[in-house]
């Protein structure tokens, strides 16, 4: 049943039924992975089968009963997911006060209470410190969930008070399978972006987009013109980024996929130059990118690649995103000179 | 769901029922009322996830029974535009349409599976209290609860109920209200054993609607929840978690020195000693001795004051520091021709003020 909706996390599944089958659930745990690979869902699920109210034996959610429904609604009074706001850069004080009012009501439902806090890689230090409290000893019947991409992200404190549960990346077959679910039906677009997606079915949905592929044609045309095109195409570059929405929230989220996209066409390119196979550039890009190789050799292109990362963390850090892309574009055009050799 | 109605009958329930919607962002199906038409009577319903009320639609004909979410703010907006006393009102998952001579409003809606229901009031154990009494007892003591502190179980206030003895207690931990009155049980309904919080907000929405005067309120407090039934609705409130403090063991046991205030007088003094207390010092020395309460007050900026009324005391004289605006705030809920008295024992215990035989208050003095 529910439970069917997360992909790939089998073990933890069963580890969670069984822990909850002897009454041994902890209280607190910090769900750690890359975005994309399926936390919030599995959160949803584990919630679910703690508060439904379905008559069964199973630790799952029966999608039948109110409490379900109430929680796919986002409206179960003894279930809270909170959320940064999208304009805000820090998981703010004011947010946890929230979570911390709620959580300290009795439960409305009598089957316990679920506070999943999502985008905890952002929380700042005043907002964690206020949850340390709470966190070592929460209130009877409640349990926590922080979502985050790694526990280097929190305090040792808020570590230390969570049982840590860290999800794997998913096969590729399985990511295919989750994007032919999704209704994508072209065999060697899955292939290209399960390849692309590193284990996470969020983020090759979140590459799905076919303006994104628009942008990488683009990009591979700007990579074969001698002399790159560097200022045009950083423009061209921030008007697709600003095309994703008003929000900056979208336009990082955007930026970020981008450079996922550039970063995987210089990673081909190294492979090229070794004699392996490109994991997602078709034959048709394969040349271009073989004469990139031609053009440069192979440690320009390994520094091309560590500058492009370094811009992925820049977008993550909040920088400007015109000021990310035009260094970056600026770095692109001279790592590119054949001159530079 | 299908409904004949009449207009200011259904005017009077949405508005009553739009308390309980919370202002603040949340699910946008939480901004809706929640209609329940079964068996020739029409309940509408409002939550915030903590609180919620419940009530009866008067007035109304049923043509077809049903659950619907109707939306709140333009169902209001329309029901206080339209001319007419009778409309047509048309409601399933997935639009609202309300019909009069000459109009037609049609909102879209939402799947009333997805708005969580208000329990009903059908208890036979409970408490009953007269409403002007509960309104006072709540005036009394819903000032004193903590806000945003991290001791939520003070964020609200404690109820006893046990055979014809309602009491109210609330604390911020620097100051104390306990306010008492009479309550008649049903099917012996108790609180013992247990300490029942009910949030502020819950406490301060229950006032509002015990404006007439003359209703009696019937309560009923579970392990979870509570559920006040008034004549018009039912409002009903999840409890705060956590441990009340034991609020009897602070009440001083020493009998120390008693002064009578008269509350208006009093509080006037206060409030102008209060006028040069400035933010980091918030303190007004009350001394008390020669039958006369001198106030001073000094301010790091503000400057100074001194304020004197007459009281009877002649005892050895006794200085005590306090915060000004915990007392202000008692005093302003007291009547102002009523008396107070004053317990002290020195400048460093707490003080209690009792106003006639159901209501003391207790406050911390500043060292």
């Amino acid at each position: 049943m529910s439970w069917q909706r997360v992909r790939g996390h089998d073990a933890l599944i069963t580890s969670f039924q069984r822990v909850a089958s002897r009454g041994r659930l902890a209280h607190a745990y910090l769900f750690v992975g890359p975005s994309g690979i399926g936390k919030r869902l599995f959160a949803l699920e584990l919630a679910k089968a703690l508060l439904c109210e379905g008559q069964h034996d199973q630790f799952e959610g029966c999608d039948h009963c109110p409490g379900c429904a109430l929680l796919e609604a986002g409206t179960h009074p003894d279930f809270l997911l909170m959320q940064k706001p999208p304009e805000d850069m820090e998981f703010r004080i004011a947010l946890m006060r929230e979570i911390l009012d709620r959580i300290y009501l009795k439960p409305a439902r009598g089957r316990g209470k679920v506070a999943i806090l999502d985008d905890a890689d952002d929380l700042n230090d005043e907002a964690a410190n206020a949850f340390l409290k709470t966190l070592e000893e929460p209130p009877p019947g409640s349990l926590l969930v922080l979502l985050g991409t790694s526990t280097d992200r929190q305090l040792p404190t808020i570590v230390s008070r969570c049982q840590v549960v860290r999800f794997a990346p998913l096969s590729e077959t399985l990511v295919d399978k989750v994007l032919a679910e999704q209704g994508i039906d072209d065999p060697t677009q899955r292939q290209r972006l399960a390849a692309l997606s590193e284990g996470c079915p969020g983020t090759a949905l979140a590459l799905s987009d076919p303006a994104l592929w628009e942008f990488r044609r683009d990009l591979i045309r700007c990579l074969a013109t001698q002399p790159l095109q560097g200022v045009e195409f950083s423009r061209k570059w921030m008007e697709f980024l600003e095309e994703a929405g008003k929000e900056s929230k979208l336009q990082r989220r955007r930026a970020a996929l981008c450079l996922q996209l550039l970063v995987s066409l210089l990673q081909d390119a190294l492979r090229c130059s070794v004699g392996s196979t490109p994991r997602v550039a078709s034959a048709e890009e394969t040349e271009v990118l073989v004469a990139v190789v031609h053009r440069i050799g192979t440690d320009p292109l390994l520094r091309l690649i560590e500058r492009t990362l370094q811009a992925d963390e820049q977008v993550e850090r909040y920088l400007q995103l015109v000021l990310i892309l035009e260094a970056l574009m600026d770095a692109l055009t001279q790592g590119l000179e054949p001159a530079h050799r | 769901m299908k409904a004949f109605c009449h207009r200011e009958g259904l005017l009077a329930a949405c508005q009553l029922a739009s308390a309980a919607i919370p202002s603040r962002d949340v699910k946008p199906i939480l901004k809706n009322i929640k209609a329940i038409a079964d068996q020739g009577r029409c309940t509408l319903m409002a939550t915030d996830l903590e609180l919620g009320i419940r009530l009866d639609v008067l007035g109304l004909t049923i043509q077809e029974p049903g659950e619907a979410i109707l939306p709140a703010q333009r169902l209001l907006a329309i029901l206080r535009e339209a001319q007419e006393n009778d409309l047509n009102l048309e409601a399933d998952s997935s639009s609202c349409v309300v019909r009069g001579q000459g109009m037609e409003f049609e909102m879209p809606s939402d799947d009333p599976s997805h708005f969580p229901d208000i329990p009903t009031f059908n208890e036979d154990k409970y408490h009953e209290i007269a409403g002007s009494t509960l309104r006072e007892m709540i005036r009394r003591t819903v000032f004193a609860t903590a806000d945003e502190s991290t001791r939520y179980s003070m964020t609200g206030v404690l109820w006893e109920l046990d055979g014809d003895t309602i009491k109210l207690v609330a604390t911020d931990g620097r100051r104390l209200a306990l306010a008492q009155g009479t309550a008649k049980a049903h099917g012996d309904h108790t609180t013992r054993g247990q300490t029942p919080v009910v949030p502020t907000k819950a406490m301060q929405l229950l006032e509002r609607n015990l404006q007439d005067d003359g209703q009696t309120i019937r309560v009923c407090l579970r392990p979870n929840e509570v559920l006040f039934r008034t004549e018009l609705a039912v409002i009903y409130s999840r409890l705060v978690e956590g441990r009340f403090p034991d609020y009897r063991a602070v009440f001083p046991k020493k009998q120390g020195i008693k002064v009578t205030l008269p509350v208006g007088p009093f509080q006037a003094a206060v409030r102008q000693a209060a006028i040069m207390t400035d933010d980091d010092s918030k303190r007004v020395t009350f001394s008390f001795g020669n039958d006369r309460l001198t106030l001073l007050a000094q301010g790091q900026t503000a400057g100074r004051s001194k304020v004197e009324m007459p009281v009877t005391y002649d005892g050895k004289k006794v200085d005590i520091n306090f915060n000004p605006s915990f007392l202000i705030e008692m005093l302003r809920v007291l009547p102002p021709d009523a008396e107070l008295t004053l317990d002290l024992i020195d400048g460093a215990t707490p003080a209690l003020f009792r106003s006639g035989s159901n209501y003391s208050y207790l406050v911390m003095p500043l060292t």
